[in-house]
């Protein structure tokens, strides 16, 4: 059984080694570049800001940028592709072909069979995400030291342990899918479109909720204020005042001291078109107003990770349960 | 040797509304060779697919080997299915399936299953998907019988077949039951192949069995009884009629009778083809009228 | 050794053809006596039929006596059905085409001839079950 279960996701775990090798000669090819870049922000020793800022424009303008760029697509394209390809058929075919007809009827439970089968491709799934992660992660780690961005959704993404679980989730939910449509094309295209819906989501809706965000309500000083928007007409006005640097902001509401949010209205006549900034500026300080912020921190990176990795290992986990209930029970 | 092959007591299997197999009560000893036969969709494929463990019944029980179908590896060591369309890896070798068959069956008999593909002359290189369907077919009954089951089931093994490549299927098989004293149960529309290789047989019409038992002795208790009208009209007790055509003056009765038949009328022996229209003409009428109604 | 063959539309069942086969061998000298019989496996491989059947054509000529089963050996010819009945060959062949140029005088064909044949052979086995 476990020579036929190599047999059959050989192809797979071929290309996926192709790829990944691909991947690793970029990322080695460049970490030279960026080694050297880096040179002067490794030595050093304080007020080193200028050096990072220009480590980092140096950085986008280098060859190693289109491969940091690759390496963002891969960790999401990935798992994708593990599960359009190596989970969806992975029983589709089988029923497609009607093969499963021959392989349960050698002395292999069916259980066993599917057992065999999601060992082998969460193995192949989890171990070359994993890799690449690791890669990544290890590669990027200057330029993510630097531009402290690990927590902006697009990256939180493609480092860690969350793309290993994206990985595991996209494969079985790709086996689930084709036990139930039975169909290697139908269900490649619904482990698409539910795998980039997940994954859309997580940031969208889910991923702040995960772990309590920090909350806190600060003085806002006319000096952070970021952004004013004013109608002339109704003098509703919108104060937006800097976000934490380093940070993940979910909420960044302007509040007046019983906690309401501010919206005006303006006393047009220091805050107008034609009256100078600075005066609007001094009215708004006058109005006692609050930054009301909740985000995550830089420190929240490792929770948060394994927190999201929780939810999509937790979901594989019940997909792969219900594969086992529904190959015993309902499959001819 | 002393556990049935087969034995179901009112075996029943609905897809939804559709009733696909009825109330079925089957008991059928070791060491034979089971012909099933009936016309396309009465059920047969339906009856070996429980049998092997690849369906569930809605109601009533299933019992090979004394064990249920397909629960535990031991007890799917002991059956061999092959389905109807033979299916096998396209991308894998012969030679390949042969390895599939070692690594996935406790008793596999390798040396057995280079023979068979030897003799059947099979390319163990070549892929599974280039074969025909006849030699798929082999290849599918290579597998199951170097499994060495204790009963194999066969759906229609010979329906793809040349009449050539038939017989050559139906040796192989029977070697196998020679040697390993092995069940079979297989379905065919070819009662001629059925009459050389059965010795049991299943008459299977509209999802229910209309007659089950010894080749011989179904064929030693039917006869066709030609005569007048009025002498025919009544039979003694015993005597059932399955089949019954008139014209004029004459009838031609087919019957089944444990008592012996004395009369002014002919009896004759029937062939088990015969046997076997009788038994789907009656139930084909039968199931006619209780659509009029 | 002698080989089988079966003949699917002659209506004979399979076994009782096996017996007609060897019985004919036996008569026509082609088997004698300790000739083996080809084993059960051997003639499956060979007609495509089931075994049973052919241990039960066995069995029967064992009854018959004209077989031997050795355990572990196999199945010999202990007597042969030659020698009398091919002495009384030639005369009943003699009778036989008396018979039949009495038939053509008669006005009868060879059709009908076939047919008066086949229903007297046959009439005598109907009647005793």
């Amino acid at each position: 059984m476990i020579w036929f279960t190599w047999r059959q996701t050989r192809t797979q775990t071929m290309i996926t080694a192709v790829a990944l090798a691909a991947l690793g000669v970029l990322l080695l090819a460049t970490i030279s570049t960026i080694t050297s870049l880096y040179a002067p922000v490794a030595v050093c020793k304080s007020d080193c800001e200028g050096a990072i800022s220009t480590f980092l424009v140096q950085f986008e303008a280098s060859t190693a940028f289109p491969a940091y760029l690759a390496a963002v697509g891969a960790m999401y394209l990935l798992p994708l592709l593990l599960g359009i390809f190596g989970g969806a058929p992975m029983i589709a075919r089988e029923l497609e072909s009607g093969t499963h007809r021959l392989v349960w009827n050698q002395s292999v439970t069916r259980t066993r069979w599917l057992a065999m089968k999601l060992a082998a491709g969460a193995a192949l799934s989890v171990g070359s995400t994993g890799l690449l992660s690791w890669a990544v992660t290890m590669w990027s780690q200057r330029i993510d030291s630097a531009s402290q961005d690990r927590m902006i959704p697009l990256l939180f993404g493609s480092r860690g342990v969350v793309p290993v679980a994206y990985a595991l989730f996209a494969f079985v939910l790709g086996v689930t899918a084709g036990m139930l449509l039975r169909k290697v094309v139908p269900a490649i295209a619904v482990t698409l479109a539910v795998y980039i819906g997940a994954v859309v989501a997580m940031p969208l809706w889910i991923r702040a909720h995960l772990i309590s965000p920090v909350h806190e309500t600060i003085a806002l000083n006319a000096d952070k204020i970021q952004g004013l928007s004013l109608s002339p007409d109704t003098g509703q006005m919108t104060v937006t005042a800097a976000e934490t640097e380093n940070a993940w902001t979910v909420a960044n509401k302007t509040i007046l001291s019983d906690g309401s949010t501010f919206t005006g209205p303006a006393d047009l006549s220091v805050c107008g078109p034609e009256a100078p900034l600075s005066k609007c500026q001094a009215w708004l300080g006058s109005l006692n107003l609050r930054q009301d912020l909740l985000y995550h921190p830089t420190s929240h990176f490792w929770p948060l990770q394994w927190a999201e990795a929780g939810v999509f290992i937790g979901l594989s986990v019940l997909l792969g349960a219900f594969c086992f209930w529904w190959v015993r029970r309902r499959i001819v | 040797m002393t556990e049935p092959a087969l034995k179901a007591v009112g075996l029943t299997k609905r897809y939804g509304r559709h009733l696909a197999l009825s109330d079925c009560t089957l008991d059928i000893p070791a060491g034979r060779v089971v012909g099933l036969v009936g016309p396309n969709g009465a059920g047969k494929t339906t009856l070996l697919q429980l049998a092997a463990g690849m369906l569930l019944p809605t109601a009533g029980s299933i019992e090979v080997l004394g064990g249920k179908p397909a629960t535990g590896s031991e007890q799917l060591a002991k059956v061999g299915f092959v389905a109807q369309d033979t299916p096998t890896y396209a991308n894998l070798s012969v030679a390949e399936h042969l390895r599939f068959g070692a690594s996935t069956n406790p008793r596999w008999d390798q040396a057995t299953a280079q023979e068979r593909v030897a003799q059947i002359g099979l390319n163990p290189q070549q892929k599974a998907g280039k074969l025909s369907g006849g030699q798929r077919a082999q290849l599918a009954l290579t597998l199951a019988i170097a499994k060495q089951p204790e009963l194999l089931i066969l759906d229609e093994p010979v329906a793809s077949l040349d009449p050539m490549a038939r017989r050559e299927f139906l040796k192989g098989l029977m070697s196998f039951t020679a040697e390993h004293k092995a069940s079979v149960i297989m379905s065919s529309h070819l009662v001629s192949d059925l009459e050389r290789v059965c010795d049991y047989l299943i008459v299977l019409v509209a999802s229910q069995i209309r007659v089950a038992g010894d080749v011989d002795d179904l064929l030693a208790g039917h006869f066709r009884l030609v005569g007048l009208r009025t002498d025919l009209a009544d039979l003694p007790p015993g005597v059932q009629v399955i089949e019954e055509s008139h014209v004029e003056r004459q009838s031609t009765l087919i019957v089944r009778a444990d008592v012996p038949l004395d009369g002014p009328f002919a009896v004759e022996q029937l062939s088990l083809e015969d046997l076997v229209l009788a038994y789907m003409a009656q139930a084909t009428s039968r199931v006619a009228e209780e659509a009029v109604r | 050794m002698m080989e089988f063959h079966l003949d699917g539309r002659s209506g004979v069942a399979p076994y009782l053809q096996l017996i007609q086969q060897v019985r004919q061998a036996l008569r026509l000298g082609l088997l004698v006596e300790g000739d083996r019989l080809p084993t059960v496996k051997e003639v499956v491989a060979k007609v495509a039929i089931n075994p049973n059947t052919v241990f039960k054509a066995y069995r029967e000529l064992e009854y018959q006596g004209l077989v031997a089963a050795r355990p572990g050996v196999g199945t010999f010819v202990v007597r042969t059905l030659a020698d009398e009945s091919l002495a009384a060959h030639e005369s009943l062949r003699k009778e036989l085409r008396a018979w039949l140029e009495k038939a053509r005088a008669a006005g009868l064909d060879d059709e009908s001839i076939e047919a008066i044949i086949a229903t007297t052979v046959r009439t005598p086995t109907e009647e005793s079950p």
